[in-house]
């Protein structure tokens, strides 16, 4: 089922559809997907997909998957009070990785606790000899909790600032409003084959990734924010095929004859049946998609680069020197008022800290 | 207007990788014939595996190795236009150079990093004449070397069972032991079906979860397979 969420400035749109080899074998789809976004000022907009493992000794994976979108919703709505200002110390970062982790932790515990695991699936668990080692606060030994691993991204967006946090695979796409495609995180060595970084691992809150961005006058926030579990990159023949994503979902906004809205529309209605096509010609896998639309960054776009009839098909990179297409047109105006979503840009009345304050745009 | 968002989809490569001795002592008691038949006999099984598991794509070469080594068929070829080209057997056994060799291949490129785990499959009866741990070391240090699914079967009890069994990289699983021809058909067919079924849906998982080296789950295997009964049919 598509979820979404149609706000004055924002629109969430996003699905998890079960797997081409899952249908074939019977598995259930073990990704979810949620998001948060807070009433009446919008922001912050919390999405958060999360992968649960496949393997058989993972078998309560989906549940694990649904508590930890469950507690990184949680945890994460605790930045609406928490400005630019006090996140940029990194120890906010780390403490929020820990404090996901723990809570994941005590959920799967008291899950455990509720349901304990059937000899069946006592047997499939992969109990290795001496691993007695037990989790702060006495929680269950490591190899019971792995019966719920999951990967969990997690993105943010604040009227300050956009967080972006991640742990284990799937990606994050980012689309500027000049039509940029970014990933804000570095690359993880780690997540090759079919191997991932997950909850369930001793120190898991040290193997998140993270990027916070600051949003003031010269960042603005992207017109797309795309999170994916790893099904979906894996269905395209290469990252470059995968990144087009973001500027053809940019573009179905922008192209639709009736409008922005009902470009919108299009996607939420096409969006399962395109990642069942995806799963069914590429990985098989699982896949979970969430996009927030920024609708005053797509309109920017929409301004730069398109009349009726003219349309910029260039991939760019953020590598790239060429300036934005930029072609103006009597006829915007007549989308504009078709649309009639164009509010003043909420980031322009944001205070903007100072230079010294934008290092934590790193690892 | 629209159109489903990306560029062009495709399914994941497997490649599944056949390392065969061909040193003199193949020609002995018919062992290279067999390794024909059996390989050739396999195929259509493999196919209908790979058929079942759409959203792999198998691509099978085979790497020969005697008196230095090569590739019998370089390029990865779709398993349902994959041919196998009868072996000849001379010379001396040099399995390492046959490992590095197939660690070139194994790089990113050719290889990309979306791949399944490679299936790596190596048949010899004898023990290596050249530097093989050399050549080990070469194939682990590539990525995709240490995430292959490493299967290796001794033809024979001239077969050097410790080189085999480093080249697994795992206690969890031994060589495969072929006494007579009937029991390296059977092995084939099973790496060919029920290693390669594996390797074609592994599902996600974390560091060491998998014993050491076997990198996807690999079926039990049967006890006809993995250790049939001694007979009078022992030839090797």
């Amino acid at each position: 089922m598509v979820k979404s969420l149609n706000k004055k400035n924002f629109r969430i749109v996003g699905t998890s559809v079960e797997g081409a080899s899952h249908k074939r074998s019977g598995k259930p789809n073990q990704d979810r997907i949620n998001f948060f976004i807070s009433d009446p000022s919008n922001l912050p907009i919390i999405l958060v997909v999360a992968d649960g493992h496949g393997g058989k000794s993972y078998f309560r994976s989906g549940k694990g998957a649904a508590l930890a979108i469950e507690t990184s919703l949680d945890v994460c709505k605790g930045l609406e009070k928490v400005p630019w200002d006090d996140i940029k110390d990194k120890k906010i970062i780390d403490f929020l990785c820990r404090d996901i982790v723990q809570k994941w932790l005590e959920k799967v515990n008291s899950d455990i606790q509720a349901n304990p695991f059937t000899e069946e699936e006592k047997s499939l668990l992969k109990i290795k000899k001496g691993s007695s080692s037990k989790r702060p606060g006495g929680l269950n030994n490591i190899d019971l909790i792995s019966a719920y691993g999951s990967t969990l991204i997690t993105a943010v967006l604040h009227e300050t600032y956009v967080l972006y946090l991640q742990l284990g695979d799937g990606d994050i796409l980012t689309v500027a409003e000049d039509g940029n495609i970014d990933k804000p995180l570095p690359e993880d060595k780690r997540l090759f084959g079919n191997e991932t970084t997950s909850l369930c691992l001793p120190e898991a809150w040290s193997d998140f990734r993270f990027r916070l961005i600051p949003i003031d006058s010269s960042n603005k926030p992207p017109a797309l924010i795309i999170i994916s579990t790893d099904g979906y990159a894996n269905s395209y023949l290469s990252e470059h095929e995968f990144e087009k994503v973001g500027i053809d979902l940019l573009e179905n906004i922008c192209e639709h004859p009736d409008g922005m809205h009902a470009g919108m529309d299009y996607i939420e209605e096409n969006l399962a049946n395109w990642l069942n096509e995806a799963s069914e010609k590429g990985s098989g896998d699982d896949i979970t998609v969430g996009i927030i639309c920024n609708l005053s960054q797509i309109k920017k776009y929409r301004d730069n680069n398109y009349e009726i009839t003219i349309k910029k098909k260039e991939i760019k990179h953020v590598s790239d020197d060429t300036p934005p297409l930029a072609i103006k047109s009597e006829e915007i105006a007549k989308h504009e008022k078709q649309d009639n979503i164009l509010p003043p840009d909420p980031s322009e009345s944001i205070d903007s800290p100072t230079n010294d304050n934008l290092g934590i745009d790193q690892l | 207007m629209t159109k489903m968002p990306g560029g062009e989809l495709a399914t994941r490569p497997l490649h599944f990788i056949w390392i065969c001795d061909c040193s003199g002592s193949m020609m002995a008691e018919g062992k290279i014939q067999s390794l024909n038949t059996a390989i050739k006999e396999a195929l259509p099984a493999m196919r209908k595996v790979a058929d079942e598991n759409p959203n792999a794509t198998v691509l099978v070469r085979a790497l020969k190795f005697s008196s230095g080594a090569q590739w019998v068929s370089k390029d990865p070829t779709p398993v349902e236009n994959f041919k196998w080209f009868d072996l000849d057997a001379d010379g001396v056994t040099d399995m390492g150079k046959a490992l590095s060799i197939l660690a070139d291949e194994l790089k990113i490129p050719p290889m990309t990093d979306r791949a399944l785990p490679p299936v790596l499959v190596l048949i010899s009866d004898g023990q290596p004449t050249d530097d093989f741990d050399s050549g080990l070391k070469k194939l682990m240090d590539q990525a995709w070397g240490k995430k292959a699914v490493r299967i290796s079967i001794a033809i024979g009890g001239d077969a050097d069972n410790d080189v085999l069994q480093k080249f697994i990289g795992s206690s969890e699983l031994k060589p495969l032991i072929a006494k007579n021809a009937e029991a390296l058909i059977k092995q084939i067919k099973w790496v060919s079906t029920a290693v390669l079924q594996s390797a074609s849906s592994p599902a996600s998982q974390t560091k060491d979860s998998q014993p050491p080296g076997t990198n996807v789950p690999i079926p039990v295997v049967p006890d006809d397979i993995n250790n049939p009964p001694s007979g009078a049919g022992d030839v090797w």
